[in-house]
């Protein structure tokens, strides 16, 4: 069982997500004992989530420095030299100094499968994968086949050992359910349903919970829920867990929908 | 000069290369355009809480797109974007520093026992942006920069590692530091915040 000196230890860690499984499960145990340790991260991520707020939600004008980049790298001389070689490449290397680049490189992508498969084989790349997935499908509205029949969604869901009533959980108040499909997130099946408030559209991803904590920084807590939140790209993916349910919500990064949606998950769910 | 190495390596290419040259030129500008200029909001941000000069922390960015498309060559797409501007802007940041300074920046130790005690349970929602800013600007640069990595920008320590070519288990007793200096600041003032609300 790990001590407070070892939970303190490892709290960066466990704020952010990177815990592997069996660590973060040591420290959700000690958690649940130590009413000083949960004090102390539930204050850290209650300040840590007023951090960011403050301070990513300050308004920054980035016009002035585009201008002048877009300026600087049309007119940079280097584009000469640049410009005669192939894209993401560069000089030829000895051919010795390549057979060593290819053999480091081999070790460490055995050292990096064997990591993922012992430390994080569901990690970050769910959330890079669904902000992926929501641009294409919902942003760009690739055409798809949809289902957007009550008894379709339901069975669908179903199907994949999730209660059929529980993408329409969400479906009240402004958000009205669009459409439903599976699709695959780092390898493994969700259910992906569209919602709209009627302006916007919003993704959320479901799939029956593993043992395996979310990857991220707690953003804050909800219904006894820890929300967790990333921006990859033009995207904002928030994340929860329930009893049953790993829940990814993904909208435009600017619109605070996702926060906003996974607060109502905790809840509804 | 260029333009004779070209012809020596494949005549045939000569017709086309001024077309070659400046589509290829730019696709590069589109590609960087897309993986790259999206950030400038992110690196402007850190830049002006580490600087604390808006000019200065303009040029700082200006330097890492430059920087960042003189390298491009070499940046793998579909690879972490972000934390590789994160990393050129921090160098460039420190050969500011050290060609403004002869001496290296020290991070005060501070024991990461539990000497200072902010309040167990402060949920600091009494505290405004003002005083969460002020606080931030009153760490060293160090932890400041850990704060604003982790916290603000949401990168892993393992990111944070990488960004500023530090062991991780630096990193992670860095921004345990960090962050009990910052509630050690924080809990004062939301008590008096909590009170004068209460009155």
């Amino acid at each position: 069982m790990m001590d407070c000196n070892e939970v303190a230890e490892i709290a960066p860690l466990y704020l952010s997500g990177e815990l592997d499984r069996e660590r973060a499960s040591a420290v959700d145990a000690h958690l649940r004992f130590c009413a000083s340790c949960m004090g102390e991260i539930e204050s850290q991520a209650r300040l840590d989530a007023r951090m960011r707020e403050v301070i990513a939600g300050e308004r920054i004008d980035v016009a002035g420095v585009e201008r002048w980049i877009r300026a600087r790298i049309s007119t940079d001389p280097r584009n000469k030299v640049a410009s005669i070689l192939p894209l993401h490449s560069k000089s030829r290397p000895h051919r010795k100094w390549v057979a060593v680049a290819v053999g480091v490189a081999a070790v460490l992508l055995l050292a990096a499968l064997g990591y993922r498969g012992l430390v994080s084989p569901h990690g970050a790349r769910v959330y890079a994968d669904a902000a992926r997935d929501h641009q294409r499908e919902v942003v760009e509205q690739e055409p798809r086949r949809w289902l957007s029949d009550r008894a379709s969604i339901s069975a669908l869901a179903q199907g994949q050992g999730i209660a059929g009533s529980a993408p329409f959980a969400l479906s009240s108040g402004p958000y009205h359910l669009e459409r439903a499909r599976l699709c695959f997130l780092d390898g493994r099946v969700y259910l992906h349903v569209v919602y709209t408030d009627g302006s916007r559209e919003f993704s959320v991803y479901f799939h029956v919970r593993g043992s395996q904590p979310l990857p991220g920084s707690p953003r804050e807590i909800e219904n006894g829920r820890i929300l967790r939140t990333s921006v990859l790209g033009a995207e904002e993916v928030a994340s929860l867990q329930t009893k049953d349910l790993t829940v990814l919500v993904v909208s435009d990064r600017y619109s605070g929908d996702a926060l906003q949606v996974a607060r109502l998950a905790a809840t509804a769910l | 000069m260029v333009l004779m190495g070209q012809a020596a390596f494949s005549d045939q290419c000569l017709p086309h290369l001024p077309e070659l040259t400046s589509s290829t030129v730019n696709q590069r500008q589109n590609e960087f355009e897309s993986v790259a200029i999206s950030h400038a909001p992110s690196l402007l941000r850190v830049a002006r809480r580490l600087a604390f000069d808006p000019a200065i922390a303009e040029d700082l960015v200006q330097e890492t797109f430059l920087r960042a498309w003189r390298s491009f060559d070499q940046f793998e797409p579909g690879t972490n974007a972000r934390a590789w501007l994160f990393r050129i802007l921090f160098n460039a940041f420190y050969a500011q520093g050290r060609k403004s300074r002869s001496a290296p920046l020290l991070v005060p130790l501070q024991p990461l026992a539990r000497e200072i005690s902010p309040r167990i349970g402060a949920d600091f929602s009494a505290l405004d942006g003002a005083m969460l800013g002020a606080a931030l600007d009153d760490l060293s640069v160090e932890h400041r920069t850990v704060i604003l990595l982790a916290v603000v920008e949401g990168f892993t320590c393992r990111e944070l590692a990488e960004i500023l070519s530090l062991p991780i288990g630096t990193v992670m007793s860095r921004l345990s530091r960090a962050r009990r200096s910052l509630r050690a600041m924080l809990a004062p003032q939301e008590s008096r915040a909590l009170r004068a609300s209460a009155k």
